[in-house]
């Protein structure tokens, strides 16, 4: 510990500790505007300059280390006397348009200037204008150059972040202005973090632009629903109507930093054609119904299945809350008597024999979930089968951001180019499925494929592996679409202990791309996985059989259903289809009963972040309908089957939920241990794949999210569908096709179906994959996926937009 | 000379010294400088479409390439005439009358302080110090230092220039 | 002029041929160095000849290269800071386009000292006759063998590349030189760490001038010994000197430290250009001016350092009587304002709101409280910009309204208003 004196105390701080942060941390106020933690310092803005005793210049505090026996003063004459010289020519520049700025009420610069200011200058020549109209940089971006006051927190978060480097400075001196190239902000992946942390009002949102003032608005904190990573952020809403996201520093695992998806992407709680009513099918269409009928039609249908002997399946979307899928499950386990419930159609790896044991050794085990925080202080993180940039932004941004203080120590693989790439000490393009031969690769001398690519990652990643004393495994979700689901996941309990026994300490989390994956799999939404990791319940029916009665809660599973396959329209009509969600979807276009149910930002509740965090969601706005939520309706289905399911409210669902599911909501920063090292055989070597050097005219097709995308929710939402574009083929085409010779486009097809759209060249795919993300193969494309292992193989056709 | 300034064009033509300039430093990034004199002793200024094309050429963000152009004095963001006059207006010079002297070309050539001629043939700045203070005031043409100027010696330089543009030069002359 | 050592050759057209520097004794130092010197030796001899740099800021070299650590793991560099910006100095100018070899041979041993196999040297790219002669010198110099690999069989391997600026004053600053040649826009980084630890590309780099050294090949062929027997004993050696401005002959000068202002401005300058001096910018603009009575300051490290300047490049500016200190002081401030990176507030905002000032005083629109205003702005910049671009603007200002106020004074309209303080709220 170091010892020294502030403003008259003596304080002790860690060694290497800034004047800044001691002062923070001992409430002693010094303002900043360039300083944000997270980033380089810049130490430009010269607000934070201290006097330190026996030096004759003013330090700034945010780059000086506090020294052994140092005195400092932070409120001395000369310090304040300098401050406001700085606030008093930072002002002498500044339009001071507050009236009409949107950072009024929330500028760091109207604040310090109240606070530190003289309240009066001499400086009356005439200011420096840029320009009198601000610039849009792109579509959610506009800038004003008169406001700014040169911090560069915008261009460190943008390259030291988030990875883009899309903004940069032009000129130089007084004429220095934050900008992209041509005006532009070329390589920008919208996510709004620039706006997020410039003082003033340089940077602005054009979706929030003039809309509110930041003391008119309610806030509610909550969760983002856009993928697993589980940001917090605060909607502000007026009068009702949200007006915009924000994120704030010291708040959530994300702190001041989301992506566009979660900054951008709220509207979608106003898009899409709400389901507003009980309906059922009658004579072939949906009719309205009142909520006692439909209720007794799902129950008569439900006894009716029961009776038989009929199979019932419940499926449920991974953006449900956790209280309503642990009532859910009692729902179909306890009423329906039923053990068949899904959480995730995609993941039909996990049908496959052992798949459920396997994941519930390495996703089960709430106790050793740890924050990401303390998995990215590894020696060596491992990013495999995940495409984390696109899918889980936010912990993109956070890995980079703690590769920052590190050499290369990062290793990346992943079906579709990954934005860490650039700083990885090894990348690998990988089809999901492959996950196992690389792992077994790496722990066991499994063999390699003809293409070596997989050697070659190996020998960089190897050294890097051996040589970490800590490794963090973040593995994607990629995989369990594919058939190799349940040999992945042996392999990586395999892998996880294999690294274990070596002595290191290995910590594993799945980067999920939906909000509660993990929490309605904790909660015992899935077949033969009783709340709190159980194994157990009873076996699902065989695959083939067609189910008395499905129930889908809030998912659109119809999406994903192969022609002919068990949800074929004759298979289930002859049963009942009971779609219970808030949009009308593929799924709820074919239903038997429709129930409204209030959709994320209408109900409050939890969800699991990937992390294993319980995070509270929490409405913030009215229910758009009449009626009772999905745990009412339960419960009311229960009572018309002569059946009791309690609880209903939040809260003693919660304390329900913790009493079945052990370490519910109990997850701390540091309460879990490392894994361990446990005797875990090798599992028998995958089979190695067909020779595939040449595939010619053929590629496997991978889907999912992109920057713009969370499934079908990030199609509700206006200015995500805006930033998205259109529909688009993403491929490497090789040699001989330069973006720069025109518009192309790409005919993508498979047993009859087809899909054509823009090509989008992006050299850092290999030459095996193509990706059309998922939401729009849901428009036309779906059938390319249908009935097909994943991913399907596809012949790719290129040609000119133009021909 | 081909002079197909396209992102394709540009990147052919500077291709091969842009890859000598990086070789000479362990970061790529350390060769936008070089990159972009190569680009203006090529095609007289820079624009975007050559931060582009070096952006391209050596795998950096577009962004930092423009930041470089946009920070020093000496990258031509616009088509300068075909004699850049600078003059050196700093404290030597000007003890020697260098500011006055501004004023006389401005007027004499009908340009603000950076701007070109109408007929493209002269660019006037009054610039920085150029390091040669001994010899005030101080004129750069191009590349050359012209020294110890004086109104009369400024005169005689214009019409010269002025001459030599009007003389068809060897390659016109040829085509 | 035989005892001249750093001009020597200043009048020989040939000089820049490789053939004839080595018939004045060239490549000598650099053969006693490598056969009779380690690294570790160049430095004790450098350190112990108490050569300070020339640039500017008048650093021990040798105490410099000591900061280098041994092990680091990394390679180490050596940048040559040829981007001669200051005004009223040519000296390093002159250095290269007539003698380039002896720089060349400067860095040689500079670089074996320090452990560097790469140097750069960084010429500001206005300077084409020093690029060409630079480039001609390298690539002699690798003919015989006095750069590439196995320098005259000693093992040791050094390649110099030229890194051409492209006009900004401020990659003169060292650290903002390592950012230029880094691809970056030359701004100043933060110290510590210094350069070093870690400099270019996060590696051991030390930076020197082109003067600092040109020095190095006397001092290992003539000795330590024959070296601090120039000038002071706290910073002796050849120097150069630069004069500019009011003077009858301007030029670029070696002479011994220690000799007075005004005397050097006689002897060398050849005196006024007109009339009397009035004042005297001893050493680039950076410096505060001295005014006539103050004349009798010695032109050295510490007692211009004494006397409330400094030797800065040695740039004498001489002012007589017809030079408007106001006009000075506004072309001074102009400059530096131009220069700024832009980086840090008191520099970009204070530097431009005192040229606007001074501007509208030179033309006759000043107020009363308007010198007031420039003093409180030289107080907000000195010793609080980043780096020494803002803290020499406001130096060099602060000197031109203390000594010649009542000329800033006398251009105010006596029936102009005074400045009224303006409520922000």
């Amino acid at each position: 510990m170091v010892t020294f004196t502030l403003d008259g105390r003596e304080l002790q701080v860690e060694p290497g500790t800034t004047i800044l942060q001691a002062a923070r941390s001992a409430s002693v106020e010094i303002p900043t505007f360039c300083y944000q933690e997270r980033l380089s310092i810049s130490a430009s803005c010269r607000m934070c300059l201290v006097e330190i005793e026996g030096r004759g210049k003013l330090e700034p505090s945010c780059a000086t280390a506090v020294a052994e026996g140092m005195v400092v003063h932070s409120h001395s004459d000369r310090v304040v006397e300098t401050r406001g010289d700085m606030l008093e020519i930072l002002l002498a520049n500044h339009p001071l348009d507050c009236p009409v700025c949107d950072k009024g009420g929330e500028c760091e610069l109207q604040d310090t200037v109240f606070e530190y200011g003289r309240g009066s200058s001499r400086l009356r020549d005439p200011k420096r204008v840029f320009r009198e109209r601000d610039i849009e940089l792109n579509q959610v971006i506009v800038f004003n150059a008169n406001r700014c006051i040169q911090c560069q927190r915008c261009v460190r978060m943008c390259e030291e972040i988030v990875g883009d480097v899309a903004l940069g400075t032009a000129e130089r001196g007084l004429d220095s202005e934050i900008t992209g190239t041509g005006n532009s902000l070329k390589d920008c992946s919208h996510c709004g973090n620039c706006i997020e942390v410039c003082p003033v009002g340089a940077l602005m949102s054009i979706p929030y632009r003039y809309k509110a003032r930041p003391w008119d608005m309610q806030k509610t904190e909550t969760i983002c629903s856009m993928c697993g990573t589980g940001c917090s952020m605060t909607v502000e809403t007026r009068d009702g109507e949200f007006k915009r996201v924000k994120s704030r520093f010291d708040t959530g695992i994300n702190g001041e930093l989301l992506c566009a998806k979660g900054r951008f992407g709220f509207d979608a709680i106003g898009g899409g054609t709400r389901i507003l009513e009980p309906m059922i099918r009658k004579n072939g269409s949906l009719a309205s119904a009142s909520w006692a009928e439909a209720i007794g039609l799902i129950a008569a249908k439900a006894c009716e299945a029961r009776e038989q002997g009929g199979r019932i399946q419940g499926q449920i979307s991974p953006r449900q809350t956790n209280e309503t899928a642990f009532m859910f499950q009692r729902l179909v386990r306890q009423v329906f008597s039923s053990p068949d419930i899904r959480s995730s159609s995609r993941f039909s790896g996990l049908q496959a024999e052992g798949a459920i044991e396997a994941l519930a050794q390495t996703a089960g085990g709430l106790a050793a979930r740890r924050p990401l925080e303390s998995l990215l202080k590894a020696d060596c993180i491992f990013v495999l089968g995940s495409n984390v940039t696109d899918e889980n932004p936010v912990s993109g941004y956070l890995i980079r951001a703690a590769m920052a203080d590190a050499g290369r120590r990062l290793l990346v693989a992943s079906s579709r180019p990954c934005g860490l790439d650039g700083i990885a000490a090894a990348q690998l393009r990988l089809l999901p499925g492959r996950e196992a031969q690389l792992l077994a690769l790496l722990t066991a001398g499994g063999q390699e494929m003809e293409d070596r690519t997989m050697a070659g990652f190996a020998a960089a990643a190897e050294p890097v592996l051996a040589d970490a004393e800590s490794i963090a495994l973040l593995v994607g979700c990629e995989f369990l679409r594919t058939a190799a689901a349940a040999e992945t996941l042996q392999w990586i309990a395999y892998a996880v202990a294999h690294y274990a026994g070596q002595g290191k300490a290995v910590q594993l989390q799945f980067l999920f791309d939906r909000p509660n994956q993990l929490g309605l799999w904790d909660m015992g939404c899935l077949t033969g996985v009783l709340p709190g990791w159980r194994l157990g319940g009873g076996a699902a029916a065989s695959a083939d059989e067609a189910p008395g009665l499905l129930y889908v809660l809030g998912a659109d599973p119809a999406r994903n259903w192969p022609d002919g396959g068990p949800g074929n329209r004759g298979g289930w009509r002859t049963g009942c289809l009971v779609v219970h969600g808030p949009y009308m979807n593929a799924t709820a276009e074919l239903a038997d009963v429709l129930l409204p149910a209030p959709p994320y930002g209408e109900e409050d509740g939890t969800f699991t972040s990937n992390e294993g965090r319980v995070q509270q969601v929490q409405a913030v706005k009215t229910a758009g309908y009449a009626g009772p939520v999905p745990r009412q309706v339960f419960s009311q289905i229960a009572q018309a089957m002569g059946e009791d399911l309690q609880p209903v409210a939040v809260e003693p669902v919660q304390a329900a939920i913790a009493a079945e599911v052990p370490g519910f909501g109990m997850f701390t920063a540091d309460g879990a241990p490392e894994i361990s090292a446990e005797a875990v055989r090798a599992p028998a070597l995958p089979p190695l794949p067909a020779d595939e050097v040449n595939l010619g005219q053929e590629r496997y097709l991978v889907t999912g999210d992109g920057l713009f995308h969370s499934g079908q929710l990030s199609t509700r939402s206006e200015c995500l569908s805006s930033l998205s574009g259109g529909p688009y083929v993403e491929l490497n085409p090789g040699e001989g096709h330069d973006q720069a010779a025109g518009a192309l486009s790409a005919r993508i097809s498979r047993k009859g179906a087809s899909f054509t759209a823009p090509l989008k060249i992006n050299t850092a795919f290999d030459d095996k994959t193509v990706f059309i993300p998922e939401c729009f193969l849901a428009k036309g494309g779906s059938n390319l996926l249908a009935d097909a292992g994943y991913p399907p193989k596809v012949t790719v056709e290129v040609s000119s937009l133009t021909d | 000379m081909s002079d197909d300034r396209t992102v394709a064009g540009i990147k052919t033509a500077l291709a091969a010294q842009v890859q000598e300039a990086a070789a000479r430093y362990p970061a790529n990034r350390s060769a936008i400088m070089p990159a972009l004199e190569l680009a203006q002793t090529k095609f007289g200024s820079v624009d975007g479409t050559t931060y582009q094309a070096i952006a391209e050429l050596l795998d950096v963000p577009e962004i930092w390439v423009f930041e470089v152009a946009s920070f020093y004095t000496l990258f031509n963001r616009a088509e300068p005439g075909r004699y850049h006059l600078r003059l050196c207006t700093n404290i030597s010079c000007m003890l020697r009358g260098a500011e006055e002297m501004l004023l006389e070309l401005q007027r004499h050539l009908a340009v603000q302080d950076g701007g070109t001629t109408a007929d493209g043939l002269f660019s006037l700045s009054g610039v920085e110090c150029l390091g040669a203070c001994d010899k005030a005031p101080v004129l750069m043409v191009n590349e050359d230092y012209i020294e110890d100027i004086t109104p009369a010696k400024l005169e005689a330089l214009l019409a010269a220039l002025k001459r030599e543009a009007q003389e068809p030069s060897a390659e016109e002359g040829a085509a | 002029m035989s005892d001249l050592v750093l001009l020597r050759s200043i009048q020989n057209p040939e000089a820049p041929e490789v053939a004839v520097y080595e018939t004045t004794g060239g490549y000598e130092g650099l053969r006693i160095v490598l056969r009779g010197y380690a690294p570790d030796q160049v430095v004790e001899a450098v350190k112990s000849s108490s050569l300070r740099g020339r640039g500017g800021a008048g650093f021990p070299t040798g105490l410099k290269w000591s900061f280098v650590p041994k092990d680091s793991g990394k390679p180490h560099y050596l940048c040559c800071n040829a981007d001669e910006g200051e005004p009223g100095t040519f000296k390093d100018r002159i250095l290269m386009e007539r003698d380039p070899h002896q720089l060349i041979e400067g860095i040689i041993i500079a670089a074996y000292a320090i452990g560097a196999n790469t140097a750069y040297l960084y010429i500001r790219g206005e300077y084409g006759l020093s690029i060409r002669r630079c480039e001609q010198a390298i690539a002699e110099a690798y003919a015989k063998g006095y750069l590439g690999k196995d320098i005259l069989g000693s093992g040791f391997d050094l390649d110099i590349h030229i890194h051409k600026g492209a006009g900004a004053y401020i990659c003169g600053e060292e650290t903002a030189l390592l950012e230029s040649i880094e691809g970056k826009r030359g701004q100043p980084k933060l110290k510590p760490p210094f350069p070093a630890v870690a400099g270019l590309y996060e590696c051991p780099t030390v930076v020197n001038n082109v003067e600092t050294l040109a020095c190095l090949p006397h001092l290992f062929r003539r000795g330590v010994e024959w070296f601090t027997s120039m000038g002071p004993k706290d910073g002796p050696g050849p120097k150069l000197f630069c004069f500019s401005g009011h003077v009858k002959k301007p030029g670029v000068y070696e002479a011994p430290m220690g000799l007075p202002l005004g005397e050097m401005l006689e002897v060398y300058g050849g005196g006024a250009l007109s009339g009397r001096f009035k004042a005297a910018i001893p050493g680039g603009v950076s410096a505060p001016m001295f005014p006539e009575n103050g004349f009798d300051v010695k032109m050295d490290f510490s007692s211009l350092a004494e006397a409330g300047s400094m030797l800065g490049s040695a740039g004498v500016i001489g002012l007589d009587e017809s030079a408007s200190i106001p006009r000075v002081a506004r072309r001074i401030t102009e400059f530096f304002s131009h220069e700024s990176c832009g980086k840090c507030t008191p520099c970009r905002e204070g530097l431009t709101w005192a040229a606007k000032i001074l501007r509208r005083i030179e033309v006759g629109e000043g107020s009363p409280g308007d010198v007031e205003q420039l003093e409180m702005l030289c107080g907000s910049i000195f010793g609080k910009s980043f780096c020494a671009l803002g803290d020499g603007a406001a130096w060099s200002l602060g000197a031109a309204l203390k000594h010649f106020r009542h000329e800033f004074e006398a251009l105010i309209p006596a029936q102009a208003q005074p400045v009224q303080e303006m409520r922000l709220w």
